[in-house]
């Protein structure tokens, strides 16, 4: 860069000096926008996925995932519920999330219509819920989470972190994406998982 | 008049450049760090498999509201509805990647209908089948 020398004005050397600083900060400052433009735009992210999706039917804790949380299916305290109830007329009773009612072949539930104060459950409750779980149950190997994905981006992206801190605490994870609209069905007393549609 | 005085325009020029500069930089990292055309490469995790086999060949189909990408091949939704149609380009595909294929679908948030016409497919050509929830703007590298 060009610079005038030999002034004996003090005032303006400093200025020239200034503008030197000045002047390297815009190149260097150019320099890394144009850098970190092109390293951004180049970055290729790697989303893992497992291989082949196991069947929700050995699960042992399943969830519902909206855009608006992740709600756990609670179908144990439900099958509890609606064993409890000696009948043979289509049985109906609640869990704090879904709606379930039983006739003599399935076992279907309905999400509850949104309320105030239900938000879902946070991921760190899930986990230390399914820790508490884990450490029950002798089998820790083959403890096996599923989920069931409404098609909607913020129920995906849920899904996904949702899904990495499980498999963080080696826990195994299942998915199927449903339509919203439909309802879910157990049979064969609540082993298998049936997303309709 | 002093020298110096001169010096003075020329700077404000200067220092008004560094700060349009240091606009553009913080637009270009904001719009670079968004969702928007993130690229991304779908890699199958070896641990997982959960058939005998060492190795598998995934067959991307990307499963979209209005069409399904096969690999590369773009194949409107009025096509993969004619069942024979679609199991044909499926099978053709298949067999061009090698004998451990298995198909792994990705899925677009508006592409659940698409997904259910790719999991026939995947149960009547008898192929194992993966599948990944992806977002609407991404840009899938293979």
């Amino acid at each position: 860069m060009g610079r005038r020398r030999g002034t004996h004005d003090g005032q303006t050397n400093s200025i020239e000096c200034f503008l030197d600083v000045v002047c390297n900060l815009i190149g260097v400052l150019l320099l890394m926008a144009i850098i970190s433009a092109l390293v951004v735009k180049e970055k290729v992210y790697d989303v893992f996925t497992p291989m082949e999706q196991s069947a929700g039917k050995s699960a042992h804790y399943l969830f519902a995932v909206t855009s608006e949380g992740i709600y756990p299916f609670e179908k144990n305290q439900a099958f509890k519920k609606l064993r409890s109830k000696n009948t043979s007329r289509t049985l109906a009773v609640e869990t704090r999330y879904f709606h379930y009612t039983a006739d003599r072949s399935r076992i279907t539930c309905r999400m509850k219509g949104r309320s105030p104060g239900i938000t879902g459950e946070n991921i760190p409750s899930i986990l230390n819920e399914l820790r508490r779980l884990r450490k029950s149950n002798e089998e820790d190997d083959s403890y096996f989470v599923y989920f069931v994905v409404s098609p909607d981006e913020k129920a995906f992206r849920l899904f996904r972190l949702a899904r990495r801190e499980l498999l963080k605490n080696k826990i195994r994870v299942g998915w199927s994406p449903i339509d919203p609209e439909k309802t879910v069905s157990f049979v064969n007393c609540g082993i298998k998982i049936l997303p309709q549609g | 008049m002093d020298r110096s005085s001169g010096f003075l325009p020329f700077m404000d020029v200067l220092t008004g450049l560094m700060g349009v500069i240091i606009l553009i930089n913080i637009i270009l990292s904001l719009s670079m760090t968004g969702d928007e055309g993130v690229k991304v490469r779908v890699v199958p995790r070896e641990e997982d498999i959960a058939w005998d086999q060492k190795k598998a060949d995934p067959l991307f189909v990307i499963c979209s509201e209005n069409h399904i990408l096969l690999h590369k091949t773009r194949i409107p939704i009025a096509e993969v509805r004619m069942q024979s149609f679609f199991h044909g380009e499926v099978r053709i595909a298949a067999d061009k990647c090698g004998p451990n294929v298995y198909l792994l679908a990705l899925i677009k948030p508006d592409g659940y209908k698409s997904f259910r016409y790719v999991r026939a497919a995947a149960k009547q050509l008898g192929l194992k089948l993966g599948y990944e929830p992806i977002d609407g703007n991404w840009e899938i590298v293979y």
